[in-house]
């Protein structure tokens, strides 16, 4: 169970944009998971299952109760200045950014296949929807973080790279 | 135009236990199997890929989002939460 943390975390940050609200989210994820341990089937997947939880949580109770969580934008920043100095901080900073900006669905399609390495089909589960529907998202999500990415931070792939982004934009529109 | 799918859209809102969650998860299968690197897309064809490039950047800025959260370790007030839980059971 402790292993599966970091990745509640991640998960309950791109949620929240807020790492105090994420982190209550994720106690509280916890504190439900173990109340219900014995529905875990052994042999399956425990960081699944809590990341089912905790989205279930934040579905039913958080979103209701928050409706401003959408402002997922300007919260972000808020991590990222608890985290200590390191290389790419910018970077990353316009990568939330950009994250926060994308709609719910796609957004945490992405964060669950691309950051914490679920399959398609697991996030499927998760999700409770078709396999197709979240390649679909996912595919949305990364085109549109590379237009929200190009346009933003006109150096952020390389100037060749982020024109051809825009390129391969506009050719869409 | 991005043209957006709106089947399947499912909000299982104040569900907490939906039906991956009754069913129990598989294992857990290659991590990253869907990230980054090149991968094609499934509505190949129809859009416009996105570069290599561009996909690897994003797949590392995602892996590195998550690292930065094993670097930072468990914070104690979970660390404590799940073995003060978790003993009795043992």
């Amino acid at each position: 169970m402790l292993a599966a943390i970091p990745g509640l975390r991640a998960f309950a940050v791109s949620l929240c944009g807020n790492v105090d609200r994420a982190d209550d989210l994720v106690q509280e994820t916890l504190i439900r998971a173990l109340a219900n341990i014995e529905s875990f089937e052994p042999g399956t997947n425990m960081s699944a299952w809590l990341i089912t939880i905790l989205r279930n949580l934040y579905r039913s109770e958080y979103r209701k109760r928050r409706r401003e969580v959408e402002d997922a934008t300007g919260s972000y920043q808020e991590r990222l200045r608890s985290l200590p100095h390191q290389e790419g901080r910018v970077e990353m900073q316009q990568f939330l950014t950009a994250l926060g900006k994308l709609p719910s669905d796609q957004r945490e399609a992405l964060i669950l296949i691309g950051a914490l390495g679920f399959s398609h089909e697991e996030v499927a589960n998760i999700c409770g929807c078709a396999v197709g529907t979240i390649k679909s998202r996912v595919n949305r999500a990364r085109r549109h973080l590379a237009e929200l990415l190009a346009i933003e931070g006109p150096d952020y792939f390389g100037p060749d790279r982020t024109m051809r982004a825009i390129l391969s934009r506009s050719e869409r529109a | 135009m991005i043209s957006y799918d709106l089947s399947g859209t499912c909000r299982p809102e104040g569900d907490f236990m939906s039906a991956g969650e009754k069913l129990g998860m598989k294992d857990r299968k290659e991590a990253d199997s869907g990230s980054a690197a090149g991968k094609p897309a499934g509505a190949a064809g129809k859009k416009p890929q996105l570069s290599p490039e561009i996909q690897a950047k994003i797949g590392q800025q995602l892996r590195k989002f998550y690292d930065d959260m094993v670097n930072q370790g468990v914070p104690d007030r979970f660390a404590d939460l799940i073995n003060r839980l978790d003993e009795p059971k043992k």
